[in-house]
């Protein structure tokens, strides 16, 4: 009876010690998981990409001799190596756009310039394409002939077209909008502690500042037309998503905008280093 | 010798002609400063006894020739510095210029001013992140990737 007893109580012991050890070892693999997700930056997710880019090349390029190899001797052998290839190579194009558009998720998450809903617009356009990729990835696993694999890549290609491009051109323009925005921001508050740095000087009288009120005037001009160009950009994104055109245009058109900003934060720069002149000067 | 027979033939012929000069009367003629000069000097070599003027000689040849190969070897090391890179001459103190529109040479009391200087390196600071700074992402540009796959022709 004592004997059962004790081999009872010793079971429920190695359960619970068992179950411990599980739940420990659960911990450990999940918090390492947690490290590595804090870990996983912008740098890290380009690194992946270039890897994968560079992958996809060296894949395309058997591809291409496994291809010109098949049209000129058709043959059972030539046709498997190319079905091998063309798998290959349309599962590093799929990965490498996926990397491609997960890195440029991070950059606009790591974009000081943007505010959170301006993000948030971001990554609703970018997680749909992302998954696209992961899922057409799997599709091209159960192909079976030449003919599977180039019914997949135009699906791909549609997609591309359709949907991809505007997505990374437009996230494109939003981080470059927001590099701006982000300086602009900067500027401001120099432009303002500027102000106050004038304001006391007038209340002290020991030194004629009514001059610099006039480049005052130009600055909060130049910055006005700064925003204009920004938004312009942004308008001539959102004019592209309603059109059927060359989406790189569009993004050129919206580049040459924001370029256009940049200018004129650095003539704004420029305008406060005389401000300062002036003030150091009797 | 012409002179005389000119006379000679001029009294034959009593046609006056202008007395020719003596050849002693012609040496004495002066010809400016540097006649008589190295008419001096030449008196003076040739009063030298002729070992020392020998001696004299082979010192003179040789200072000439070490002075023409100093002035040849001068000129040619002059040549070969123009020609060398300018990387190699690195000059003993470097130092940034300072642009003209920064030196203040009547400053106000607000020169100094602590909020001032502040502002101003803020301003610096945002000058240099703006000349870094990249506009169009170049790094992420889009990659190049083929659509389209076929295996018709």
């Amino acid at each position: 009876m004592y004997n059962e007893v004790m081999s009872g109580k010793r079971i429920n012991i190695i359960k619970s010690l068992s179950v411990l050890f599980i739940a420990v070892c659960m911990g450990i693999v999940f918090s390492g998981q947690s490290v590595m997700a804090e870990d996983f930056d912008y740098q890290q997710a380009f690194k992946d990409y270039q890897y994968n880019y560079n992958l996809y090349n060296k894949l395309y390029d058997d591809y291409r001799l496994s291809r010109a190899r098949y049209m000129q001797y058709r043959t059972l052998v030539s046709e498997e190596e190319a079905k091998k290839a063309t798998l290959a190579m349309l599962l590093a194009r799929d990965e490498s756009m996926k990397t491609y558009l997960t890195a440029l998720r991070l950059r606009v998450m790591e974009n000081q310039g943007l505010s959170d809903s301006e993000k948030e617009s971001v990554f609703k356009r970018i997680d749909p394409e992302v998954k696209f990729f992961e899922e057409h990835k799997e599709k091209l696993l159960s192909a079976g002939s030449l003919k599977d694999f180039v019914r997949d890549s135009d699906k791909a290609k549609d997609r591309y077209k359709y949907f991809t491009e505007g997505v990374f051109y437009s996230a494109l323009i939003n981080i470059s909008v927001g590099n701006t925005a982000y300086k602009r921001e900067q500027i401001e508050e120099i432009i303002s502690d500027l102000r106050s740095k004038i304001t006391e000087i007038k209340v002290a009288g020991d030194k004629d500042v009514s001059v610099i009120d006039k480049f005052f005037v130009e600055v909060d001009n130049k910055l006005a037309r700064s925003k204009d160009k920004e938004l312009a950009a942004i308008d001539i994104m959102n004019q592209s998503e309603k059109s059927n055109k060359n989406k790189a245009n569009y993004y050129n058109d919206a580049i040459s905008s924001v370029q256009g900003s940049y200018l004129y934060l650095k003539e704004i720069v420029s305008y406060l280093k005389e401000i300062v002149r002036m003030i150091k000067v009797k | 010798m012409n002179g005389i027979n000119n006379q000679q033939e001029a009294k034959n012929a009593n046609v006056p002609v202008s007395p020719s000069p003596l050849p002693d009367e012609k040496e004495k003629q002066p010809a400016g400063l540097v006649k008589p000069v190295l008419a001096k000097l030449k008196d003076i070599w040739l009063k030298i006894p002729e070992k020392l003027r020998k001696v004299l000689s082979i010192v003179g040849i040789v200072f000439t020739a070490i002075l023409f190969l100093m002035i040849v070897l001068s000129t040619l090391f002059n040549i070969k510095k123009s020609q060398s890179p300018k990387e190699k001459l690195t000059p003993a103190v470097s130092y940034e210029p300072v642009p003209s529109s920064d030196i203040i040479t009547n400053p106000s009391r607000y020169a100094t001013d602590s909020g001032v200087l502040t502002i101003e390196g803020n301003i610096r600071k945002i000058e240099k992140e703006l000349d870094i700074m990249q506009v169009n992402e170049a790094d992420l540009l889009p990659p190049r990737l083929d659509f389209d796959i076929n295996f018709d022709k």
